[in-house]
């Protein structure tokens, strides 16, 4: 599991994440991962598409950082999910407590909309 | 019926292994994409709560995983000799927010929705944790 950031549109931080989100993957970046997903900009996108696998230490992972945003005043939203995974994220009701959007386009303009 | 089996170390590394077995188990019985997920799921989400709570030392430890295929089912059978463990007992519900969004119990949350029959049982000092998929 690896992932790479940039800002976007000046106030939003996108982070596409590539790989298998289990037990080994979540091991590899969590530290840093969740280091800069709750640390840099208020604005968060999540880019899953690269995301081929899903297991609950990935959910953990999404949980916490979307907690960690909450507390400082911004937002997480996940984008591009692939239909396995979405299945996952459905299945335990994470994606209707964490935003997503088919496409990334999509997330972006939510974010902007909310002027965080 | 077709047996596949691989005997493990609990250490991180083991892991990659795994997967790449579970990965040719796939391609040689020709698994949907969605019945392989879902096997991959719940073997992942058990051997998560074995490296978890099974063992409270730093020894190695083994534990083995045994597929029995049939056209219409897949019977998983993971066994460790480590703590006893019944992961069946330790559950959490669906989040309703994300204030209250536990991630201890999702594992096997995912296990019982995916799985058709879920036994454990704990015999001659191992524990043993029977899953069933179904192939169609």
């Amino acid at each position: 599991m690896n992932f790479e950031y940039e800002t976007i549109e000046e106030t939003l931080l996108n982070i596409k994440l590539k790989g298998r989100m289990d037990l080994q993957g979540n091991q590899a970046i969590e530290l840093e991962f969740t280091s800069v997903a709750t640390s840099e900009k208020l604005g968060v996108i999540v880019d899953m598409s690269g995301v081929e696998f899903l297991a609950s230490m990935g959910i953990k992972t999404l949980i916490t950082i979307t907690k960690g945003q909450l507390s400082r005043g911004g937002e997480v939203v996940l984008c591009s999910i692939q239909p396995l995974v979405k299945e996952i994220l459905t299945t335990t009701g994470i994606s209707t407590i964490i935003k997503n959007f088919d496409t990334c386009e999509e997330a972006i303009s939510y974010l902007k909309g909310k002027s965080l | 019926m077709s047996v596949e089996q691989i005997d493990l170390i609990d250490k991180p590394e083991e892991l990659t292994r795994l997967n790449s077995w579970l990965s040719s188990v796939c391609d040689k019985y020709q698994l949907a994409d969605t019945v392989s997920y879902y096997l991959e799921l719940v073997i992942e989400e058990a051997v998560t709560n074995i490296f978890k709570y099974a063992f409270d030392n730093d020894k190695e430890h083994l534990f083995s995983i045994i597929i029995n295929l049939t056209p219409d089912k897949i019977v998983i059978r993971i066994e460790d000799n480590g703590l006893p463990f019944d992961p069946l007992s330790h559950q959490a519900d669906k989040p309703e927010s994300l204030e209250n969004a536990k991630v201890g119990g999702l594992g096997i949350f995912l296990i019982k929705k995916f799985t058709s029959d879920l036994k454990y049982s704990r015999e001659e000092e191992k524990n043993c944790l029977t899953m069933v998929l179904d192939r169609t």
